[in-house]
């Protein structure tokens, strides 16, 4: 349910960045979901679609991009995609990882009409 | 024409989370997000630990509606905050900055921010605390780490409540650590009972060195 929120808050950054360009219309927006966030694209498009309304963003289409959990071994150096959230090397076992992506909630880029 | 974004969504939140952090470093306060299921018992757990640990204890208290856990806390002499989200599943970084403005910081060490009982939406939302407790009750079952790794990612520590009654489960503490400390290999596990007071000393001891190495930092 927080996609609630980010909603929101996606749409209030994107508006923003849109009027500063000047925009008639924002036509697209491209978001970056880590695989952490355990977030539902479809849950942003239903709220999306009621939030934006009467906005430029009205009908926008919303495109998303899913990153991978990656990790980087300390232990043994070599870098892994991970899928089931275990924070630890698949090579050696060791739990001494570094998480290099996986956690983004990142509004990447808009598409707009001038 | 492409317009180059590239903000994280949680920006304002997480901005306002360093505001926070800030005020309570000005202060010398350290603070802990405790979050859970519903009736895992955290407020009972605060309960307890405000009589065990000697140091000013503010509570900042966040439900979907009532003031029922603010009422049991204001019972101990306890400065405490009631937010009412009104619907929303999280607690956020504004609702926190609005809710330091009515506790005394002058005469607080330790604020402890019982999260909305949820076990999703909390995780992500950093409120400018120094570290998180997840807490899971036996009652809840052995398999909750399993069915939602978001939030038992993001622990510092992990309080298991209710040991009391493990007799009378088929909770296993052993399969507990094990899928714990797969996902969060450096937190703490801290088993214990807010009833009997049984595994309180580990954690009291904890939480001061905690706070003692913080106020030493700074």
């Amino acid at each position: 349910m927080h996609e609630l929120s980010l909603t929101h808050d996606m749409l209030a950054i994107a508006i923003k960045q849109g009027e500063r360009y000047k925009a008639k219309k924002i036509l697209s927006l491209k978001l970056k979901i880590g695989a952490l966030t355990m977030l539902d694209p479809e849950c942003f498009k239903f709220y999306f679609e009621q939030f934006s309304k009467d906005t430029i963003a009205e009908g926008a289409l919303l495109v998303f991009e899913k990153v991978d959990i990656q990790i980087e071994c300390k232990s043994c150096g070599i870098t892994s995609n991970v899928k089931d959230f275990m924070m630890l090397c698949p090579l050696c076992y060791s739990p001494n990882v570094k998480l290099l992506s996986g956690q983004e909630i990142l509004l990447e880029d808009i598409e707009v009409d001038l | 024409m492409n317009i180059p974004v590239l903000t994280d969504i949680l920006s304002a939140n997480n901005l306002i989370a360093e505001q926070n952090r800030k005020l309570l470093d000005d202060h010398r306060i350290y603070m802990v997000n405790l979050l859970s299921s519903p009736g895992a018992g955290k407020t009972t757990f605060i309960e307890e630990t405000i009589k065990r640990l000697d140091l000013a204890i503010s509570v900042i208290e966040g439900d979907v509606a009532s003031d029922v856990d603010a009422v049991r806390i204001k019972k101990l002499g306890i400065p405490v905050v009631q937010i009412n989200t009104g619907g929303s599943c999280h607690l956020n970084a504004p609702m926190i900055q609005k809710a330091l403005e009515n506790l005394p910081l002058h005469k607080t060490d330790l604020i402890f921010i019982e999260n909305v009982g949820n076990l999703i939406c909390p995780a992500g939302y950093k409120l400018g605390e120094n570290i998180s407790l997840v807490m899971n009750s036996t009652t809840e079952g052995d398999d909750k780490i399993l069915k939602y790794p978001g939030i038992f990612r993001v622990a510092t520590s992990l309080i298991i409540n209710k040991i009391d009654l493990l007799p009378y489960l088929d909770y296993s503490l052993e399969k507990i650590n094990e899928n714990f400390l797969k996902l969060n290999p450096q937190a703490r596990i801290f088993p214990l009972s807010s009833k009997t007071g049984e595994g309180f000393d580990e954690w009291i001891k904890w939480i001061r060195t905690g706070v003692d190495n913080f106020c030493n930092k700074l």
